[in-house]
């Protein structure tokens, strides 16, 4: 598998890149000519017209460059008050070393985060380290968080499985989510291994996946094997056997939106080219590329094209395709989505599962869009910047509604989970997305 | 002597130094966004010449490359919107028609496959793994959480590896 050189890369066309500082002064002194003339005109005009007041026109440039806005770093205001900011782990991309796990913290890796089983099964992973050497473990909790049971991840060929999902007391793990360094550089994503428990991780077993035509009913889905191309999997949430479903050779890029129900249907974001364009550069040809959604509610065997907002399907190749963590559905016929227009926010909502969308509210939160989630009774929670709103019109209005509760709400067995995204690692539990309890995480290791 | 005047002779000394410092980088980002060599020093030459215009903006910043990163991302994504609905429109004062730039076919390729990734995993991607930002840093730029910012990175790495490798078996299998 080709490496991915981002370094070389950089350092190649960074020696290609011709200065020509010449050129900025030249274009600085067309930009204040041509604002002259502009502001000469728009004077003129406004004489023709009996002077009506264009303030600060005159003279001026027409496009004001903009000056960026500081983003404010994200702060999440709970029950106890302003809670620390979040922090990042550690990376160093020179050495291809893609895990962001910062080797001696107990809470750590890419995906630090309470996975609910249902409204009383909770998981937490994290690491327990002695200097370099560090175990990989896992609390785990059967009565909402009032106890906790400290449990060693599973582990095959020196790798520990991480956890991937839960569902109840059925839990599934997978070692080599993370890239593997060659010995004479670069890295690659070795073939994955699966474990399952059906007792809360007390004991595992390896779980190979099993080929199908069609991934069953009811199975959840999660993230394929990194090392796979065009692959669904599932897995059963009684047993923890895993399933995968083989796209046909040829298939276009695509993203799975893995942690909706699966009774709402396997949800993708695609893209596809549209007709070719000729660049205005050179002349030649290129694919102007088109984002849309597709849902299969047979497990993969037939696919239904749906469609995006048209503010999102456009032109996928560049700037203007949807995320796919901010499409959302539970019900597969309420489907949600934002789009983000400089610092204003708009939701877009669709009631015949993504067939036609209408757009909803706008709000202009000062920050980061973090969650959307409609939920089965009908409200629709949306989280920005650091406030929760909700919707109990289809999209159309948002209340405010409180602060904000972190980010990934999700439909789980009984409800519905929402993570903390400010360092404290813990859960928000509902029952109807309407009433929300924290429950904190345990003391680790 | 500054063509702009007294009030601008701080940026007559200070903004070269930054350009060169740089310029080179923030074209090899733009390239990485747009996956177009020519329209990334456009848009990099263009935030430089606005810099220019407002030295006060400038000197105001703790980090002078990091609001040029974003006046030339905001530049590129300006085009690129008007370029849709007024196709045809000649640009002027481009420095070099050529598209791709004289790199190795191998990066060539990592750019036309970054080009296929959703425009939010693009940036994250770009601003990471080539401008080296920190993952804080990243989500603080392109206004996202910084679990949106790890996410898509793990998610454009993959698409990157699958569309290469896919490439990388249609090549051998020409070969």
């Amino acid at each position: 598998m080709p490496d991915l050189d981002f370094s070389g890369f950089a350092e190649q066309t960074r020696a290609v890149f011709k200065p020509e500082y010449a050129d900025v002064v030249a274009r600085a002194r067309r930009r204040r000519r041509n604002v002259r003339t502009v502001g000469a005109v728009i004077t003129v005009l406004a004489l023709i017209v009996g002077g009506a007041a264009i303030h600060g026109l005159s003279g001026r440039p027409v496009a004001e460059p903009t000056r960026p806005k500081p983003v404010p770093s994200y702060i999440q205001i709970g029950p106890q008050g302003m809670s620390p900011k979040p922090t990042y782990t550690l990376i160093d991309p020179k050495s291809h070393v893609w895990d962001v796990t910062v080797p001696d913290k107990p809470l750590t890796g890419l995906f630090p985060r309470m996975l609910a089983g249902d409204m009383n099964h909770l998981y937490l992973e994290y690491q327990d380290c002695k200097g370099s050497i560090c175990t990989g473990m896992f609390a785990a909790s059967a009565d909402r968080g009032r106890t906790w049971q400290k449990r060693r991840l599973p582990s095959a060929d020196g790798k520990y499985g991480s956890l991937m999902a839960a569902y109840g007391a059925t839990l599934v793990a997978r070692s080599d989510v993370l890239g593997r360094r060659r010995p004479g550089g670069g890295a690659y994503m070795p073939t994955a291994t699966y474990f399952a428990s059906i007792d809360g991780g007390i004991t595992w077993r390896a779980s190979k996946p099993r080929v199908v035509a069609a991934l069953p009913a009811g199975w959840p889905l999660i993230d394929s094997d990194p090392g796979t191309l065009g692959v669904l999997t599932a897995y059963d949430p009684a047993t923890g056997d895993i399933a995968e479903w083989h796209a046909d050779q040829g298939a276009g890029l695509a993203f799975t939106l893995v942690s909706l129900p699966r009774a709402a249907g396997i949800w993708q974001i695609r893209t596809r080219p549209i007709r070719s364009s000729p660049s205005s550069t050179t002349g030649t040809s290129g694919p102007t590329w088109e984002s849309y959604l597709a849902v299969s509610r047979d497990g993969g065997v037939t696919w239904q094209d749906r469609t995006l907002p048209d503010v999102l399907s456009g032109n996928g190749g560049a700037f203007g395709s949807v995320e796919a963590d901010s499409v959302v559905t539970v019900d597969g016929k309420t489907v949600v989505t934002a789009v983000k227009d400089g610092d204003k926010l708009r939701l877009y909502v669709s009631h015949d599962g993504a067939a036609t969308w209408k757009a909803g509210a706008e709000i202009a939160p000062h920050g980061p869009m973090l969650s959307i989630l409609p939920t089965r009774d009908g409200p629709i929670l949306f989280e920005a910047g650091t406030s929760a709103y909700r919707s109990t019109d289809g999209g159309a209005t948002l209340q405010y509604v409180g602060p904000a509760l972190g980010s990934w709400p999700r439909a789980v067995p009984g409800g519905y989970a929402e993570d903390t995204n400010d360092g404290r690692f813990s859960i928000w539990l509902s029952t109807d997305g309407g009433t929300w309890t924290f429950v904190p995480r345990p003391q680790v290791p | 002597m500054s063509p702009f005047g007294v009030a601008d002779r701080r940026m007559d000394v200070y903004l070269p130094e930054i350009y060169e410092a740089s310029a080179g980088r923030l074209v090899t980002q733009l390239y990485g966004l747009t996956g177009d060599f020519a329209e990334a020093q456009d848009s990099v030459q263009e935030a430089f010449a606005r810099a220019l215009l407002r030295p006060r903006w400038l000197s105001d910043v703790d980090n002078p490359e990091a609001w040029l990163r974003t006046v030339a991302i905001n530049i590129a994504r300006s085009r690129h919107r008007r370029r849709k609905i007024f196709a045809g429109l000649v640009r002027s004062g481009r420095l070099d028609p050529t598209d791709v730039p004289p790199i190795s076919p191998d990066h060539v390729a990592l750019v036309t496959a970054l080009q296929q990734l959703p425009s939010r995993v693009r940036e994250a991607v770009v601003l990471h793994y080539i401008a080296d930002l920190p993952v804080a840093e990243v989500a603080a730029t392109i206004g996202c959480s910084i679990e949106a910012v790890k996410t898509r990175l793990v998610r454009g790495r993959k698409a990157l590896a699958e569309q290469l490798d896919d490439a990388f078996v249609r090549e051998s299998n020409d070969a």
